[in-house]
């Protein structure tokens, strides 16, 4: 690529977002208002588990502007259809994964503390809410198996009755009987058994729908907060509402965040819809924090045992993993795929470690519905594999480092082929290493651990190497593994007779930037100004089919869409060029925003072209049709590899346990980058969220499955008292298999950093005979330990 | 219903509003100046400060009622009429101090307030312990800490004092 | 929230006999208030907000700290009286919950919750302060009487705080890291040398303390 002119490829503008949120201007879905709308408001379940003796809605039904009151049997008597999964896995004996259907409003049972059983709508957010109270609900209770350990103990409970043992599916990946046979071979074998935390994603923005109907068109429209509106127009077009697409609009404006949580098709967007039709009102529902904690998806839950198989010179010879994953009680949208194609085709890391076997068992429980959170299923992976590379390390009495030297995979091997499917293209992880140890003083700590213990404070110091996979593609292998989907994306670049350009993408902004990064990858592609490119992303009847925006995809997929869009458009211009200056196609060149004739001093500039192109006056239109607007679908050849090294030091104060975090260092490998300042900004918001889940975030059910952590006061989110100022750097090889190189950043923070707070963490309580400790470190944890076990003497 | 006057981002405004009513819900429902945003219900996440009388408030813990005769400065009231953003702003756009934009009028209220409260100066750390009542899940606060350290001296219209504490 | 009348009296008399009515609650800041109505917790008929009553101000009466109820934690964390006097008050004041809760969050509002995760009731009772009603004077140890319980009569209405002026008081929490209120508080007065370098007594109490409720305690 070329050198980084203003507001191009390298730059880093200021956002084109920015002027609207900071002004107050921004339109989030609750921010919306439609004429006549009504209010709605969910009656769910406070109980985990029971059966629906009775609904009793007339004393709410008369309250103080009630207009309808909707329950399962409505839903059920107009024949609507429950959420669907995306995501079909086949256990190890060739079953189907038992999938058992989501009602909209809760059908005879409900599942879990938050389960909709009905539909109060009224004119007011008020009214609505206090007729709810009125409704008379009879429920029995059933016992409730709440936690995994509760699900899989002989005789639970079932949350389905055709879910035995409360067993989603038992799916394995990887050659069992080499596993086997080389632990038998095995020097050493170090092991692990790890519960990696449930999280609530915690946008900050709660998640909102209207739904509207009109009557004399037949047409719908739903505004909602969604990372993907196509993918939510599918699944309820087709699979709840039985509405045709084309009858269909679903908006996602200005989203507040998402990781992962608003990718899903949750039931609100059905139900307001919907009931849109039946009341011929827009309905329109916000969503409470509370309500929020108990309703939308929750992240990880997995309890893993691990065994790493080594040789005598520290190399891996083979991995055994055993992995038990809380899908919740009912199956979300992805939810399948997190600790399976997610997750265990990640476990070879960044090491050449031959042979891997994995089994996972996905459980019913009776909990909010879990699915994809920032990483989904690589960050499972990634804790796993670097906390057992550390023990590994220990076990063998060998350096942290030098450990994770021994087993790189070194660049000369690229393309590399794991034992667990995956053809990783490139990356150089001694570079990313070598790098981040630089920055965060890698050589220096001993002398600032000194210090610290002199000052009575525990002072530790940890890194991750890892590697993800993002992207999913290509569609026919994700089809093969299970996906309900294809995951290509689309792009569609129109250039107006003027010159300016808008670019319409499948992929969804919440915070990416996308809106200023996809200008800066057109405006330098076509040599135009980045302020006469705009973007436009969110709205079904705009935007041609895409899948939305996750698993980083968006740059990968969605910016390799637009670069073959953009291909189709100079490919197309050079045509009109060589008729107006009377060459031929082959020798137009196209550079710098100017269409030239090879070795002349003819040119036309692109705006000359997108003119003709619009009044084609004079003009080939024998051969070229008028206009200059393409639209690209691409399908990715292979996953994209994004990796790094993440270093992490800590401060414990023996005195109360609490880990004060002195300095994170992360140095990630993403392929190219567009816009520097937006590239940071990903990853400090990342490895936030990876500090949050290893030191303060976790969600907690009681026996009967009330959740305790349901509140801000009661969930510790990331506060900047909490978080240092980062050290961030790239160290990039490119993808080789997507035009732009490019591998994708989103989830890279939250993904590397958990082991890298957790190995520095247990360094710093290396001296109590520590050699792991669950996520999240605690004070009270780690306080715990320190007045429990006596300081082995330093000799030992 | 209660009938009320106050004055918001320099003009007045009134409204008919239940005792329950919140002000946010007054800035937002009836006022329809919807920058200011609701991100929680338990007072925690600071997405719903405005300023009331010069004070940081959260708008979601105080009764529209409440604000009978003062003077509210919203997010929507801060830039110039042409659009030029206050410095704050600014430095929120300059240092990438939002990515979603869900918490940042919140934040930028906020950080005003904490910047106009100490013109002695900040420091990192003030900077961060000043932010305890707002929540982002998106920037891990760098650049955000960033974004209020270069608004001060622009601000108080001098240098940021070195040695603050 | 549930809907109930609002009062805003501009006399004490006035604001008790409000008060005197079935099921009506009083409004200090509303810090705690507020959001306990918003998540439908309480239900009362009538809302008397205190803010019209003129009841704040901090001034020295002899050897005591006087600080009257709907005086904001703003006030007392930034009162150069109070800096003076007891700094530890002004110290504990200012790490109340946030800079907006400290701007109308108020000492009687505080005092009258007596939530024990709350730092004002560890000061009233380790300095000893008495509790001035429209009724009556209170010692601390007959004012709380249980975790948010209180001598306080459902017409009777703080008025001020008197705080002994302590020789040296130190005041430590350690925060629930989600609520950030005090999991555990200790306050420590008629000391010899302040904050000496390590705290063996934070460190007992918190030894002590783990694992269980949230209660304030003299040291």
């Amino acid at each position: 690529m070329n050198d980084i002119i203003k507001g191009g490829i390298g730059d880093s503008p200021k956002r084109t977002e920015d002027h609207r949120f900071l002004s107050g201007n921004g339109r989030y879905t609750d921010d919306l208002n439609r004429p006549n709308q009504t209010h709605a408001y969910f009656k769910r379940s406070d109980v985990a588990h029971g059966v629906i003796k009775s609904i009793d809605t007339k004393a709410a039904a008369a309250m103080d502007g009630v207009i309808a009151i909707f329950t399962g049997a409505d839903l059920a008597a107009d024949n609507i259809g429950g959420v669907p999964c995306g995501w079909q896995v086949h256990s190890k004996d060739g079953s189907p994964m038992v999938e058992p259907p989501h009602p909209v409003l809760a059908q005879g049972k409900v599942r879990y503390v938050g389960d909709a059983i009905a539909m109060v709508i009224a004119e007011t957010k008020q009214q609505a809410k206090d007729a709810a109270e009125a409704l008379v609900i009879d429920i029995e209770t059933l016992p409730a198996v709440s936690t995994l350990r509760a699900a899989i103990a002989p005789g639970a409970s079932l949350v389905h009755d055709d879910a035995k043992g409360n067993v989603c599916y038992d799916w394995h990946l990887g050659d069992k009987e080499a596993v086997d046979a080389a632990f038998k071979q095995a020097f050493k074998v170090a092991t692990i058994d790890l519960t990696n935390n449930r999280l609530i994603p915690n946008p900050m923005e709660p998640r909102a729908a209207i739904g509207e109907y009109d009557i004399s068109s037949g047409e719908y429209t739903l505004h909602t907060t969604s990372q993907n509106p196509h993918v939510i127009r599918l699944l309820m077009g087709a699979f709840v509402l039985h509405v045709p697409e084309h009858k269909l609009r679903v908006v996602a404006p200005d989203v507040g965040g998402g990781f992962g949580a608003k990718i899903f098709h949750y039931i609100e967007e059905a139900a307001v819809t919907w009931a849109a039709s039946k009341i011929h009102r827009p309905v329109k529902w916000t969503c409470e924090r509370g309500e929020a904690f108990i309703t939308d998806a929750h992240g990880r839950d997995h309890v893993s045992h691990a065994e790493l198989a080594l040789a005598q010179d520290g190399k891996f010879l083979a991995l055994r993993v055993n992995t038990y994953a809380n899908m919740g009680a009912y199956l979300s949208t992805f939810a399948p795929s997190v600790p399976t194609y997610l997750s265990a085709t990640l476990l070879a890391g960044v090491y050449t470690t031959p042979v891997i076997y994995s089994e996972v068992k996905a459980i019913f429980t009776n909990t909010v519905p879990v699915d994809a959170y920032r990483g989904a299923g690589r960050p499972e992976t990634t804790f796993l594999l670097e906390r057992l590379v550390d023990i590994a390390a220990h076990t063998m009495g060998m350096d942290r480092v030098a450990i994770r030297r021994r087993n790189f995979i070194p660049i000369d091997a690229y393309p590399y082929q794991t034992p667990v499917a995956l053809m990783y293209d490139s990356g150089n992880h001694e570079a990313t290493l070598a790098r981040c140890m630089e920055l965060a003083d890698w050589s220096g700590f001993e002398a600032r651990r000194a210090k610290a213990k002199a000052r009575g404070k525990l002072r530790g110091i940890g890194m991750s190497t890892y590697l993800e996979a993002c992207g999913i593609a290509p569609s026919a292998v994700a089809g093969a593994l299970g996906a309900r989907a294809g995951l290509y994306e689309v792009a569609n670049v129109r250039v107006h007779p003027t010159g300016s350009i808008t670019v319409f993408t499948g992929t969804h902004s919440h915070g990416q930037g996308h809106e200023t990064t996809f200008a800066q990858l057109v405006a330098d592609q076509l040599g135009v100004p980045f302020e006469s490119v705009e973007v436009v992303h969110g709205d079904t009847a705009k935007i041609p089919f895409g899948m939305g925006t996750y698993g980083s995809r968006s740059l990968s997929v969605g910016g390799s869409a637009m670069v073959k869009a953009m291909d189709k458009i100079i490919a197309k211009g050079k045509k009109i060029a060589a008729h107006l200056m009377e060459a031929s196609a082959d020798d137009i060149e196209f550079k710098d925003g100017k269409f030239t004739v090879a070795g002349t001093d003819k040119s036309k500039a692109f705006g000359e072209i997108a003119f003709s192109a619009y009044v084609p006056h004079n003009y080939p239109i024998d051969e070229v049709e008028p206009g200059l607007d393409e639209t690209a679908f691409y399908d990715p050849k292979n996953f994209t590899f994004p990796g790094g090294c993440h270093i992490c030091e800590v401060e414990i104060d023996p005195e109360t346990g609490t880990v004060h975090l002195e300095n994170f260092t992360a140095v990630d490998d993403i392929g190219r980058v567009i816009n520097p300042m937006i590239v940071h900004g990903q990853v400090h918001g990342g490895v936030a969220q990876g500090i949050g889940q290893a030191l303060l975030e976790q969600a907690v059910y009681d026996p009967e499955g009330q959740l305790l952590s349901g509140s801000l006061m009661d969930y510790t989110m990331p506060r900047a008292d909490n978080l240092p100022s980062f050290v961030v750097g790239t160290e990039s090889t490119m993808c080789t298999h997507n035009p732009l190189g490019a591998k994708g950043v989103g989830e890279v923070g939250a993904i590397g950093s958990p082991p890298a707070v957790i190995n520095a963490v247990v360094d710093a309580l290396r001296d109590y005979g520590v050699t792991h400790i669950d996520m999240p470190a605690t004070a009270q944890k780690i306080w715990s330990i320190i007045n429990h076990a006596a300081p082995r003497m330093a000799a030992e | 219903m209660a009938h009320i006057k106050l004055t918001v981002n320099g003009k007045p405004a009134h409204a008919h509003v239940e005792s329950r009513t919140l002000l946010v819900e007054l800035l937002r429902d009836h006022l329809h100046l919807t920058g200011t945003h609701v991100g929680c219900d338990t007072s925690q996440c600071g997405a719903c400060v405005v300023s009331v009388d010069g004070k940081s408030v959260k708008s979601c813990t105080m009764l529209a009622i409440q604000a009978e005769g003062v003077h509210i400065t919203t997010i929507e009231g801060l830039a110039a009429a042409d659009g030029t953003l206050h410095p704050m702003q600014e430095m929120f756009r300059e240092h990438h101090g939002l990515q979603c934009g869900f918490c940042t009028p919140g934040m930028v209220m906020s950080a005003i307030d904490l910047v106009e409260s100490h013109p002695e100066g900040l420091t990192e750390q003030q900077i961060r312990d000043g932010l305890e009542g707002n929540i982002c899940r998106c920037t891990g606060y760098h650049n955000i800490v960033k974004a209020i350290a270069a608004a001060w001296p622009i601000m108080h219209k001098k240098q940021m004092p070195q040695a603050a504490e | 929230m549930y809907d109930f009348e609002y009062h805003k009296p501009t006399a004490l008399a006035d604001a008790t006999k409000a008060l005197g009515g079935t099921d009506a609650k009083a409004l200090a800041g509303g810090m705690t208030f507020i959001p306990v109505l918003k998540q439908r917790l309480a239900q009362p008929s009538a809302v008397v907000d205190l803010s019209g009553l003129g009841l704040t101000g901090i001034s020295l009466e002899g050897n005591s700290l006087v600080i009257k109820a709907m005086t904001t934690h703003r006030e007392v964390a930034t009162s150069p009286v109070v800096a003076k006097a007891i700094p530890a008050l002004a110290h504990l004041a200012g790490h109340i919950g946030d800079r907006q809760v400290r701007y109308r969050g108020t000492i009687g509002g505080s005092l009258a919750n007596n939530d024990p995760s709350a730092c004002y009731p560890s000061a009233v009772l380790a300095l000893g302060a008495t509790i001035k009603t429209t009724k009556r004077s209170l010692k601390a140890d007959e004012f709380f009487q249980g975790m948010f319980t209180t001598a306080l009569e459902p017409d009777e209405l703080i008025t001020e705080i008197s705080f002994p002026i302590p020789a040296k008081a130190a005041y430590e929490k350690f925060p629930n890291p989600a609520s950030r209120y005090a999991t555990v508080g200790g306050r420590r007065r008629h000391v010899q040398t302040l904050h000496p370098p390590r705290h063996p007594q934070r460190h007992q109490l918190i030894a002590r303390l783990a694992g269980q409720p949230p209660q304030p305690l003299i040291l």
